[in-house]
């Protein structure tokens, strides 16, 4: 049986063997908080549906890279991948791999969206893989990359988080709780206010140092499809405007909001959205129990390789910053003034 | 009888004297509060049940029977979610368990059973997703899925 080592070898090698056979090779160097990540990418087609949703954060490629990311797929290279070294009682979940990881090497296969991810922590190099690029799913190209992203950015100093955030100025607040409770909805209704920055409708980056930044990494947004009509002014960047009767509305925000987009924002507090059933919005105190409540669960239970160290670390997160209850009213024209004039008052 | 908490399958932190706790294992996640939450800190503390119990005598209002098996009933249910580590053997001394009468001349506060708040509306997040049929080498066939 092969080693996590020899395995990630393996599929890196056959990543060499497919940039070779297609002459395409590219690279992308982002800047995501204040780490400069590079994206090698075997063939065209794969960068066609990972890079949209985080080339708002391409940076000067003479940058120098602290993480390495080599991406290739089998059908559109022509190489195929080495026959799987597991068996099927292997798989566990969030995409762990029993046998396959160690201290250094982290191998998560998510079967939704059926991606590979080696991640190698002492060399800071990692390698993804699916079988088809043109089969990779709509969410994988809206939050692509979270089997490798988030545990290094973890061991690198962030904290990557299941939560949206939009700001005015440089101040924003996160918006934290399991998926439906309103997140995606609340932040694009801000985006339809012109002083409202966006940063994320579903994950981003936290920084803690005296000030706690959130900080971009994905510029995509996704609402249910039966929504679509009140974001009409959304339409230009709509990526799956085909597939609507099975899928949810993507939106790619970059360019064409490019201006709405804010690296980072300093947080200023948390809130977290519940439908209140009344015409009115309001934002009324919470506790700091219910913010970790409302993010740590969602967060470690959705993103491979989370556990004990992102609990401790959101805990301390969410005791940085004051965290208010965001009572959704009906009346969903007047949710962006809400979030603005408390903003406001907290700048 | 020391009771350990199942350190490795769950993480918790104190916030405002209420305990929220995550079992990593299952995807539940917890509250306790008041009571519940002066148990869980006691023990973390390493405070034996007995102590523990002792520990309530004096500090609530309440027939020593009547909180001597609030307690218990307590136990059993951290041990039910297992938020701790208890042996078979303990499980069945639980009910055995003695304390000793007390004598306070403090102000006591009202009793009330300690609870466990429990939420299972995430626990779908660590199921497994299906494998796929699968091709000659074992890899899923690519099928588009909606999320």
């Amino acid at each position: 049986m092969l080693s996590p080592e020899e395995f990630f070898d393996e599929v890196y090698r056959r990543y060499l063997l497919a940039k070779e056979s297609t002459k395409e090779e590219h690279i992308v160097k982002l800047k995501i908080g204040n780490k400069i990540i590079s994206l090698h990418f075997a063939s065209i087609k794969l960068s066609s549906v990972i890079l949209p949703a985080v080339k708002h954060l391409e940076c000067d490629f003479s940058f120098k890279s602290e993480f390495n990311i080599y991406l290739w797929d089998s059908i559109s290279t022509g190489i195929p991948m080495i026959k799987r070294p597991w068996e099927n009682e292997a798989f566990m979940p969030k995409g762990a791999i029993k046998g396959f990881s160690n201290d250094t090497i982290k191998t998560v296969f998510q079967a939704d969206r059926n991606a590979l991810s080696l991640l190698d922590l002492k060399n800071n190099i990692a390698v993804y893989w699916v079988k088809d690029a043109e089969a990779v799913p709509y969410f994988e190209t809206g939050a692509p990359l979270l089997g490798i992203l988030p545990q290094w950015l973890l061991v690198n100093g962030y904290i990557f988080i299941h939560g949206a955030a939009v700001g005015i100025e440089n101040y924003g607040v996160l918006i934290v709780g399991s998926g439906g409770s309103g997140k995606s909805t609340t932040v694009l209704r801000c985006l339809k206010k012109e002083s409202f920055k966006y940063v994320a409708d579903d994950y981003c980056l936290v920084e803690m140092n005296n000030n706690l930044k959130v900080h971009s990494i994905y510029n995509s947004a996704k609402v249910d499809s039966e929504l679509i009509d009140e974001f009409s002014f959304l339409k230009n960047t709509l990526y799956n405007s085909e597939r609507l009767k099975k899928e949810k509305a993507l939106f790619i925000l970059f360019p064409s909001f490019r201006n709405r987009l804010a690296k980072f924002l300093y947080v200023k507090a948390i809130l977290i959205p519940c439908i209140s059933g009344e015409k009115v919005t309001k934002i009324i105190s919470a506790s700091t129990s219910d913010a970790l409540k409302a993010l740590a669960p969602s967060t470690i239970l959705q993103i491979p390789g989370f556990g004990k160290e992102s609990f401790f670390k959101i805990s301390n997160l969410v005791k940085k910053v004051p965290a208010y209850s965001l009572k959704l009213g009906t009346n969903s024209d007047e949710i962006s003034e809400v979030i603005y004039k408390f903003l406001k008052e907290l700048t | 009888m020391k009771i350990k908490i199942n350190e490795q399958d769950i993480s918790y932190d104190i916030i405002d004297d209420e305990v929220i706790i995550i079992n990593l294992v299952k995807g539940y996640y917890y509250s306790l509060q008041n009571i519940a939450a002066e148990i869980w800190n006691e023990i973390v503390n390493g405070t034996t049940l007995e102590e523990i119990i002792e520990i309530f005598l004096e500090r609530y209002d309440g027939s020593k029977e009547e909180i001597t098996k609030s307690l218990i009933d307590f136990v059993y249910k951290l041990a039910d979610e297992e938020l701790i580590n208890i042996s078979n053997e303990q499980l069945s001394n639980l009910s055995k368990i003695e304390s000793k009468a007390i004598q306070s001349t403090q102000k006591k506060k009202p009793f009330c059973v300690p609870t466990i708040e429990k939420y299972t509306d995430l626990e779908e997040l660590l199921l497994l997703d299906p494998i796929h049929e699968v091709d000659e080498s074992g890899w899923p066939k690519q099928s588009l899925n909606t999320k």
